[in-house]
């Protein structure tokens, strides 16, 4: 509490423009997981003391212009936008301080007064795929769901009148591949851009060859400190997750460094930032093999939370100066695997059944806790994949279990997608499969994408928990904005939203050239159905004296009788030509002489 | 006989195919395989050709003695003027002729209503010049100097001639500076949109360095605030400040005798190209103009912009984008002992200026021996200037609404296969109805109706001419049509047509037959 209060005196006494009340703080959390992979987390935040219900976002200091124009314009309280490339391993990484799926996921909740959700989320992600160059005005009413459950406000609400979930939309979209034409447009909306502080280590090409990296926005209404909450203030959370692999990065050995990582060192701090912090997890340290850092970091400290101690090392950058620096971890002896712990709550997901007909999608949920956990679990499944609520099967160790609530909202096709929300009970440490079939089914063929046989994307499910322990746990609380309010955050329980694979459904493809062909090869056959119909109908067989002047004889006969005709006219001529003629030429040259 | 009946039967037969074939079959195709179209109304869009575009403008005359001989005068000199009817009334006012300001401060005189004038006559011993325009819609004039009261009208308030200009370049589709040189100010205006964002933009390169004092927002609101409201009308203009860091002009300036740094002419256009891709919006679908306020590079203050005449300035216009002011900081300010806390009003006063020049609204007008124009008392337009923009503004809509559909209608004659829906028609039609309106407006003199239909006119044009179903389908031309049906066609209608041959050979025969019996 104490550490807080000097912050927020610090934070004041920094502030560099009088009239602004914005404030923008950057944190990088480096973590080394268990599995020898190296967890880096940025962390971008701005506040903007500022009332967020009259707020037009027409004028803005450190707050991006270009977002602040489209949650105005759109009438947005809460927005959440995540782009990743990879898939989170859970059962080996622990849980991620923000939990992705794989491609792009977006959802916003809509303040009391929009009238229009479904129209105004299209515009949204229509405005969002230009600013972040995403195909996310693909994202519309027959892809986006509205959950009861899953998911609630995360910033401040009133509680007198709380939003509701019709407030709510909710996409995913698999398919979006993650690039640097993302990563670029993301930096612009850092007020310091890539020039200066932690964001200059963001380099295309260090973050593209990671195992795992996910970029994401996250604007949300927060109260502000010290106060009664009448009027919330603005919080924008700008991140960026990597999960570097050592091994790719041909290393020999298990050391690693900041420039070994991103490629750069550390320049100096963002001069607009109230702080500007590394946080390096060091708590493996005394349970793994011992590694030592250099520089010394200026701080450690010590995080108990939910039964679980962790201990940071923190480096302040402000202190450090402008000039390069590189933070480098160094194992004195090669470093031990241990045997991997799984996290609490992890899950697969898998397609099951063959053939062109009919498959069903298999989720296990594994408990690994002594008690039961209670689970909600999410399906945004497309509505080209018709499942059937009545194939809904829980089952834990071979006993099938009665779900606590099922909800499900059945997809039509081309408007909306089914919507399958389940919670159950998870028996400690067992196993819980969930599976539901499906049909496949065909589309129209101007629906299918350019590569049809890649096959179609199901996006995540995601699973929500409230975990009892802290174990494995990164996520900041509730009401915190910083990484530094989640040290020594116990809490009665602590919140996961996990989020599975991805699935790929092959459809039956069928064969583009079809309507064409169908067109050409109908046409035809009603063409030779017509022509003897039409003979049969219009002409009359009769029988018919051999006319030699007529038909193909006749016209033989009359060939002949021309050419035999041709010839004694030829021959005739011959004949006559040869000896008056000569003659007479003769006489005449006699006469010109 | 049974041969001649069953002869009948298959000439029949054959007949019927082709009826069928011929008759159903080939409309219904045509009908079946079409591009859906909405009738548009041509001719409707060809009769706007027929406008003169000429405006109605009512005069008001108070004289000292005779108003009728004013009003005659002014007929003859004004009748020429091409654009305008001039409806020329007597008023009598019952006011106190010896001082101009005392007339101008009183509200209830000046006209009210869009373009109207008012021309009161004045003792010429009370008057220090022979002419002299109000910041209402009156105009006062010593006796005798009615021909220089006829030059005002002409040069600062009709503007007819580059009215005319801008009718023919919409019409023409022929930018200005290819008609006449002269007309610079037209060319700076922005194109006309129902709304314009106005981005305010401080830049500070070296924010670790430079700290301000300076609360933007509240500055540009406070300032421009009146002047948005009153050009409301015309367009929705919507204020917006933003603060850029550590984004550079990206020019090495020169350093000259007086140790100041300096830009060259040929250096700024490349300036707002870099700075573009820092100011966009990337939402908003409207023209931004840009207000930029640039601190300079500590290590290259001052900096100055060398204009064309070699003289150095702070501030630069760009014609249809915005402008550049550059901020100096001072030692004091660099090594961070004082915040820097920029010159509001100049800044702002030089901002109304270059945004006056974008509206089409000169700041210096072209100076006429014995005239003066009273200096403006506050950011917001003169009532006549306002007119000037609302007829600019009403007949660039108007003539550009109307050229849009004349294309429009044009392209859809020559290309059959585009397809017009509901929602391009609706918007064809109201825009030919607004456009019929407006035009009614203008030679009925109702200036403010007329901007208010040639707006709905221009929206509602564009918005048939940029709507995207028109491309559906453009990439299935006519001939692939064809050429998929020919696998039926040419099979079919070839014995069809034959069977055509035998059946009128078989009708004429049966014609020689009766002609015989008979």
């Amino acid at each position: 509490m104490m550490k807080h209060f000097v912050f927020f005196i610090i934070s004041i006494h920094l502030a560099f423009c009088v009239f602004q009340e914005d404030h923008f703080y950057e944190e990088l959390l480096l973590k080394p997981l268990p599995s020898g992979h190296v967890y880096s987390y940025f962390q971008f935040t701005t506040v903007w003391n500022t009332d967020y219900n009259s707020h037009k976002f027409d004028h803005s200091h450190l707050f991006p212009r270009s977002l602040g124009e489209v949650v105005g314009r759109f009438n947005i309280q809460e927005l959440h936008i995540s782009l990743t490339e990879g898939l989170w391993r859970h059962e080996s990484w622990g849980y991620p301080v923000n939990d992705a799926p794989p491609g792009a996921e977006v959802w916003a909740w809509f303040r009391k007064d929009c009238e229009d959700v479904d129209k105004k989320w299209k515009e949204l992600t229509a405005a969002l795929s230009g600013l972040l160059c995403a195909s996310l005005n693909f994202i519309d009413s027959s892809n986006s769901i509205s959950p009861e459950l899953s998911f609630r406000l995360s910033g401040a609400d009133n509680l007198l009148n709380p939003l509701n979930h019709t407030h709510l939309r909710y996409a995913t979209l698999p398919r979006e591949i993650v690039c640097t034409e993302n990563l670029t447009p993301w930096k612009k909306l850092l007020p310091c851009d890539s020039k200066k502080g932690l964001a200059t280590l963001l380099n295309a090409g260090h973050i593209h060859n990671t195992n795992y990296h996910s970029l994401g926005i996250h604007l949300r209404q927060i109260c502000k400190p010290d106060s009664n909450c009448e009027e919330p203030i603005i919080e924008l959370t700008q991140t960026v997750s990597l999960v570097y692999d050592l091994v790719i990065l041909e290393s020999s050995t298990q050391d690693w460094s900041v420039r070994k990582l991103f490629g750069i060192g550390l320049g100096g701090s963002c001069p607009l930032a109230e702080s500007s912090l590394v946080y390096l997890d060091v708590s493996s340290n005394q349970t793994g093999s011992p590694f030592l850092l250099t520089p010394e970091p200026h701080e450690r400290v010590v995080s108990s939370k939910g039964g679980y101690t962790s201990e940071f090392a923190v480096f302040d950058i402000k202190k450090m100066g402008d000039k390069l620096f590189n933070i480098a971890l160094t194992h004195e002896k090669p470093r031990i695997y241990h045997l991997n712990v799984p996290p609490v709550i992890y899950a697969n997901r898998y397609i099951v059944g063959y053939g062109q007909e009919q498959g069903g999608i298999v989720t296990k949920l594994h408990n690994t806790h002594w008690a039961p956990i209670t689970v909600i679990f999410l399906e945004n499944i497309p509505w080209f994949v018709p499942i059937y609520f009545h194939t809904l099967k829980i089952r834990s160790g071979g006993k099938e279990i009665k779900p606590i609530l099922k909800k499900f909202v059945p997809g039509k096709e081309r408007i909306r997608p089914y919507y399958l929300e389940v919670v159950v009970e998870l028996k400690p440490r067992s196993v819980t499969e969930i599976s539901i079939e499906f049909d496949y089914m065909f589309l129209k063929w101007q629906e299918y994408p350019p590569d049809a046989n890649h096959g179609f994307y199901v996006g995540s499910a995601v699973i929500t928990a409230l975990l009892p322990v802290a174990r494995n746990f990164t996520g900041l609380p509730q009401e915190g904005s910083l990484f530094a309010s989640s040290m020594n955050a116990s809490r009665p329980s602590y919140l996961i939203q996990l989020r599975t694979e991805a699935l790929i459904i092959n459809l039956p493809t069928p064969d583009f050239s079809m309507p064409y062909n169908v067109i050409c090869l109908a046409c035809t056959v009603v063409a030779l159905a017509f022509g003897p119909i039409h003979n049969i109908t219009t002409k009359k067989l009769l029988m018919m004296k051999i006319n030699n002047d007529k038909g193909i004889g006749g016209f033989i006969k009359r060939a002949k009788f021309a050419l035999s005709k041709l010839k004694s006219k030829f021959q005739k001529n011959e004949t006559t030509e040869e000896t008056p003629n000569s003659c007479s030429c003769s006489e005449t040259k006699n006469k010109d002489d | 006989m049974a041969e001649k009946e069953s002869e009948k039967l298959r000439m029949g037969a054959a007949l019927s195919f082709a009826v069928i074939i011929l008759v159903i079959g080939i409309p219904l195709w045509w009908k079946t395989t079409e591009v859906y179209r909405v009738p548009l109304p041509n001719d409707r869009i060809a009769q706007l050709k027929q406008f003169d575009y000429k405006i109605s403008m009512s005069i008001y005359v108070s004289s000292l003695h005779s108003d009728s001989a004013i009003i005659l005068e002014l007929n003859n000199t004004l009748k020429d003027t091409r654009m305008f009817n001039f409806k020329f009334k007597s008023v009598d006012l019952s006011i106190d002729r010896t001082n101009v300001m005392d007339i101008e401060k009183q509200s209830s005189i000046h006209p009210t209503v869009p373009g109207e004038i008012l021309l009161i006559e004045m003792p010429e011993k009370y008057m220090d010049s022979n002419v002299v325009v109000g910041n209402h819609r009156s105009i006062y004039f010593a006796t005798n100097h009615l021909s220089k009261v006829v030059k005002v009208l002409n040069t600062w308030i009709l503007q007819s001639e580059d009215l005319l200009n801008t009718v023919q370049s919409a019409l023409t589709h022929r930018s200005i500076n290819q008609m006449q040189k002269r007309v610079v100010k037209q060319e700076s205006r922005v194109r006309a949109s129902p709304e314009y964002d106005l981005i305010f933009s401080t830049i500070s390169p070296q924010p670790e360095k430079v700290k301000f004092d300076y609360d933007q927002a509240a500055a540009v609101t406070n300032f421009f605030a009146p002047l948005i409201s009153q050009l409301s009308p015309i367009a929705n203009h919507r204020l917006k400040s933003q603060w850029l860091y550590f984004v550079e002009l990206g020019q090495q300036p020169k350093l000259d005798a007086r140790n100041n740094y300096i830009l060259t002419h040929d250096q700024l256009p490349h300036i707002i190209s870099p700075l573009e891709k820092k100011l966009g919006s990337g939402v908003s679908t409207h023209p931004c103009l840009h207000f930029v306020t640039y601190t300079s590079l500590c290590e290259e203050a001052p900096l100055f912009i060398k204009a064309k005449n070699g003289s150095l300035v702070d501030a630069v216009f760009s014609p249809r984008w915005g402008g550049i002011q550059l901020l100096n900081p001072s030692k004091e300010h660099c090594d961070g002992s004082k915040y820097l806390s920029p010159p509001v009003s100049k800044l702002m006063a030089t901002f109304l200026i270059q945004l006056r020049v974008l509206l089409g609204i000169t700041d210096q007008y072209n100076s006429i021996a014995g005239a003066i124009i009273l200096p403006l008392p506050s950011v917001k337009l003169r009532d006549w200037e306002l007119d000037v923009l609302f007829r600019f503004r009403t007949v660039e809509q108007m003539s550009l609404a109307q050229m849009t559909l004349q294309s429009l209608s044009q392209l859809l004659e020559e290309i059959s296969n585009i397809v017009i829906n509901e929602e391009v028609g609706a918007s064809v039609s109201d825009a030919v109805y607004h456009v019929e309106l407006g035009q009614s407006a203008l030679h009925e003199g109702n200036l403010e109706a007329a901007l208010r239909h040639s707006k709905k006119a221009y929206q509602s044009a564009e918005n048939a001419f940029t709507h995207p179903s028109l491309l559906a389908l453009l990439y299935f031309p006519d001939d692939q049509k064809y050429a998929v049906y020919i696998p039926l066609f040419i099979p079919i209608m070839i014995p069809v047509l034959l069977s055509m041959k035998s059946v009128s050979f078989w009708k004429r025969v049966l014609r020689g037959k009766s002609e015989k019996t008979d």
